[in-house]
């Protein structure tokens, strides 16, 4: 099975074939999990949004057309899941339970490979926690282009496909996140609010994009 | 506010914003999530093939032939609401007459929009971006206007008619409406299908329960008279999957008046799993 394509393994699947959307999954569980996890900011959401997505994906596979890759197609449903996830918590936020230390269940848990260092462990923890309480300040739909563009490496012709919406939109949604992020993230490049020290290896970069955007794009985010 | 859709190539990430991105280096799925997803997965029955019937409560049709030969026109839209631009387009399946016409249905990708258990020659219609998130309110999962004259003594039998029509005749079509996304359109003048601010607004002074998701409605006449059927679902009628399921629909006039709110009907609507 794990030679055939996902494209195969999809119609197999539709040819009633009980594994193979299973095989689907088990190869891209971890992009559409961290897809689904940075679109909600929250585990237990990111799971609820996953399960429902892909048991619906499963149950209307057959409207599955092939104008697009499967993988897209699977993250397309995900980000809608967790996009309607998103919604329904503006309409009933959602209130995080007090950490009690354990945090097993918490989205700011740094990988254990980190931890060999504690001090780097720490900075890294540090800046990943902010990082991701500045993603979640976005709208949800900026938050999901960031994700799938900065974060997951999609094209913006993928992200559009996935998004369901014209890539210049994409764009549009990419450029405002990242300006809003660079905003927020400010004391973290500036922590005691005096000028910005720019290191010596980091003296020819850019700064942070508060340009114009590009062609089209007009107001203030 | 609206996404401007912008020509031009996207300009490289700040190095900076880069490497502060790069730090939360992507999450692996969890054992526990995999397993769970694993046991729902193969708790699902194998599909059987292009026409796989979705377990119909026992006497209701099953319309997903009649609805593949459902021809699809797409029309651009533009609404307004709430100073929120959608822009997008609308899908208006030209139905037989008897039928409820579907005027417009959620983005939740082709899967949304492409209901019925077969292939459809159709080719794949792209649904309208989702209406602006964290508005206080969101359309129904599927707005419509059926031209039918819902009767009091016939209003149960009519809604069950208009859920399966809607593709929303069991727990689990239901349980999938919950996960897609809202319609992307308003019908500006028609009541409660006017905005999703109005429709909160009505389902509150109903006395529905604030969780209460709206999933149909259906903007007719009740009566004679102009009015909306709205079927409504809530997350905890929906736990757990599997069981049957019970949603609660109202009738209630177009304008939500207090006459109107005073002499609504409710009642609930039970589906099998």
């Amino acid at each position: 099975m794990s030679e055939q394509t996902d494209a195969e393994l999809l119609a197999a699947h539709c040819d009633g074939d009980p594994d193979a959307f299973t095989e689907i999954v088990r190869r891209h569980r971890d992009r559409l999990w961290a897809v689904a996890l940075r679109t909600t900011g929250n585990p237990e959401e990111a799971s609820d949004a996953l399960q429902d997505a892909l048991i619906s994906a499963y149950r209307r596979a057959d409207s599955f057309r092939g104008d697009s890759a499967v993988t897209t197609w699977l993250h397309r449903i995900v980000v809608n899941a967790s996009l309607d996830r998103l919604r329904r918590r503006a309409v009933r936020p959602w209130v995080p339970l007090p950490e009690d230390g354990a945090g097993e269940s918490s989205a700011t848990l740094v990988d254990d490979h980190r931890l060999a260092d504690p001090r780097a462990a720490v900075e890294v923890s540090e800046t990943v926690r902010e990082v991701r309480a500045a993603l979640d300040t976005l709208p949800p739909d900026q938050r999901a282009a960031i994700v799938l563009v900065d974060l997951e490496g999609w094209s913006v012709e993928e992200a559009a496909q996935m998004l369901d919406c014209p890539t210049g939109t994409v764009k549009s949604r990419c450029f405002r996140g990242r300006a809003k992020l660079a905003e927020r993230l400010a004391h973290v490049r500036n922590p005691d609010g005096s000028d910005p020290v720019v290191p010596p290896d980091r003296s020819g970069m850019s700064p942070p994009p508060t340009s114009q955007p590009p062609t089209g794009e007009g107001g203030a985010p | 506010m609206s996404d401007s859709d912008i020509g031009g190539d996207l300009p490289p990430l700040d190095p900076e914003l880069a490497a502060w991105l790069a730090a939360d280096s992507a999450p692996a799925m969890p054992e526990e999530v995999w397993a769970s997803l694993q046991a729902r997965l193969a708790a699902e029955p194998p599909l059987s093939g292009p026409s796989d019937p979705r377990g119909l409560p026992e006497g209701v049709a099953d319309l997903s032939e009649q609805r593949r030969k459902t021809r699809v026109r797409v029309l651009p839209l533009l609404a307004g609401a709430a100073g929120v631009a959608l822009v997008g387009a609308v899908v208006i399946p030209t139905m037989r007459s008897a039928d409820p016409v579907p005027v417009a249905e959620g983005p939740a990708g082709v899967l949304a929009v492409t209901s019925s258990a077969g292939p459809d020659p159709e080719p794949p219609v792209q649904s309208p971006p989702a209406p602006a998130l964290g508005s206080p309110a969101a359309m129904p999962r599927t707005v419509l206007t059926s031209g039918t004259d819902y009767t009091t003594e016939a209003l149960p039998e009519q809604v069950v008619t208009l859920l399966t029509s809607t593709g929303m005749a069991d727990g689990s079509a239901v349980a999938d409406a919950m996960v897609a996304s809202p319609a992307a359109t308003v019908l500006p003048g028609v009541g409660l299908a006017s905005s999703p601010e109005a429709l909160a607004d009505c389902l509150g002074r109903l006395g529905l329960p604030a969780e209460s998701l709206p999933l149909v409605l259906d903007a007719a006449t009740i009566d004679g008279r102009a009015g909306s059927v709205i079927v409504t679902v809530t997350e905890a009628a929906a736990e757990p999957p599997g069981e049957p399921l019970t949603l609660h629909a109202v009738a209630v006039g177009q304008d939500c008046t207090d006459d109107d709110v005073a002499a609504a009907r409710h009642w609930d609507v039970p589906l099998a799993p």
